[in-house]
């Protein structure tokens, strides 16, 4: 089957796209028609089709891990809309920190380390059952108060495609976090020099050290929930107990 | 750059006295801390026993004299805190928190002719 390759340039992030449908290639085209670069970027997604024994399109980030599996190329096309919204440039008064976010069925977020629901892919159903949806970003932004505040997949074309189970594009409003999930190795969660070390690493570096250590501090302040990387359903029982 | 580190012995790890860079910022979480050079990439998390010898890496102060100060402090065997000493140490070399080694007669080292490709 051959990919087409689409290369973009978001706000300063140029990003190539590898997509397997042609008609997928279409919409995305004509969509983020003001961001189609003419220069190679570095390959950013690749939307794969179904193969003769799995009927899922997957689409897969820069590493190779799973984003999302779904029955539809418009699902697919719609979950890597939100993604590629998450290169446009944050609101204003926010802080963008690398770091996946689910949202639960009382519209709070429940934040995700790596490699939770990166590695082993997360299981839309399993989601779903537990009453929640990840939201369709590598990164979060945070506000002021403490609040999810991302804003939304700006081509309404993309923005229309239908919502895939297990997934959400960015919430429309402020969105409290609850808490924090993070991979647990050993039997104690991590402690708290540890945390602010792995938080301050992933919140962005358009700030000073001390702005990133004050808010992985915040964070590993909240309410903190430890998950074994290595037992698959640790995660989904985490947030079935978070309510 | 290799690390003089490594290739001390016990004798010239124990006279050398680590310096830490003074624009590294540090914040203690109870007995742990996080330090930070002013251009690292990443913090770096220190465990109780670093955290506790990382104030004490001025210049002034042995190898030697950590040793006693930690033995007399934790009670640890001098042969196991200097093993810690020597990851810490090598630790901080790595990200680059230390000042030039003080050691007066560092051994000649072979440059590390290759470096890790960047990731693409």
């Amino acid at each position: 089957m051959r990919a087409d390759t689409i290369d973009l340039n978001i706000d300063g992030h140029r990003v190539r796209v590898i997509c397997e449908d042609p008609d997928g290639v279409t919409t995305l085209r004509s969509a983020l028609v003001e961001h189609l670069d003419d220069e190679p970027a570095p390959v950013g997604f690749a939307l794969r089709r179904p193969t003769a024994d799995k009927g899922m399109w997957v689409l897969l980030d820069r590493s190779g891990f799973v984003l999302a599996r779904s029955r539809t190329s418009n699902e697919a096309l719609a979950v890597l809309g939100s993604h590629l919204a998450g290169l446009v440039k944050p609101p204003e008064h926010t802080v963008r920190v690398r770091c996946r976010a689910l949202l639960a069925h009382d519209a709070s977020a429940i934040l995700a380390g790596f490699p939770l629901f990166v590695d082993p892919p997360l299981v839309e159903r399993r989601l779903e059952r537990e009453s929640h949806r990840m939201i369709d970003r590598l990164a979060i932004d945070i506000g002021q108060g403490g609040m999810l505040e991302m804003s939304p997949t700006p081509w309404p074309e993309l923005a229309a495609l239908p919502t895939v189970t297990g997934h959400t594009s960015a919430p429309p409003s402020p969105t409290p976090i609850r808490a924090m999930c993070v991979s647990q190795a050993a039997d104690e969660p991590p402690s708290m020099g540890a945390l602010v070390a792995f938080l301050a690493q992933a919140v962005s570096h358009r700030c000073d050290r001390a702005e990133r250590l004050d808010l992985a501090e915040r964070l590993a302040t909240g309410i903190i929930v430890g998950v074994s990387p290595h037992d698959s359903s640790a995660s989904y029982r985490a947030l079935r107990e978070l309510g | 750059m290799m690390s003089p580190e490594r290739q001390l012995s016990d004798d010239m790890f124990d006279v050398s006295t680590p310096l830490v860079r003074p624009d590294v910022s540090f914040r203690r979480y109870d007995n742990e801390a996080v330090v930070w050079a002013i251009d690292a990439r990443a913090p770096v998390y220190l465990d109780p026993i670093a955290a506790l010898v990382f104030p004490m890496l001025d210049g002034t102060v042995s190898i030697a004299e950590l040793i006693e100060d930690v033995h007399y402090v934790l009670g640890v065997p001098t042969g196991i805190i200097r093993t810690q000493l020597r990851r810490i140490v090598r630790q901080l070399e790595h990200s680059a928190f230390l000042a030039p080694w003080t050691d007066t007669e560092s051994p000649d080292v072979d440059l590390d002719l290759f470096t890790a490709p960047p990731n693409p």
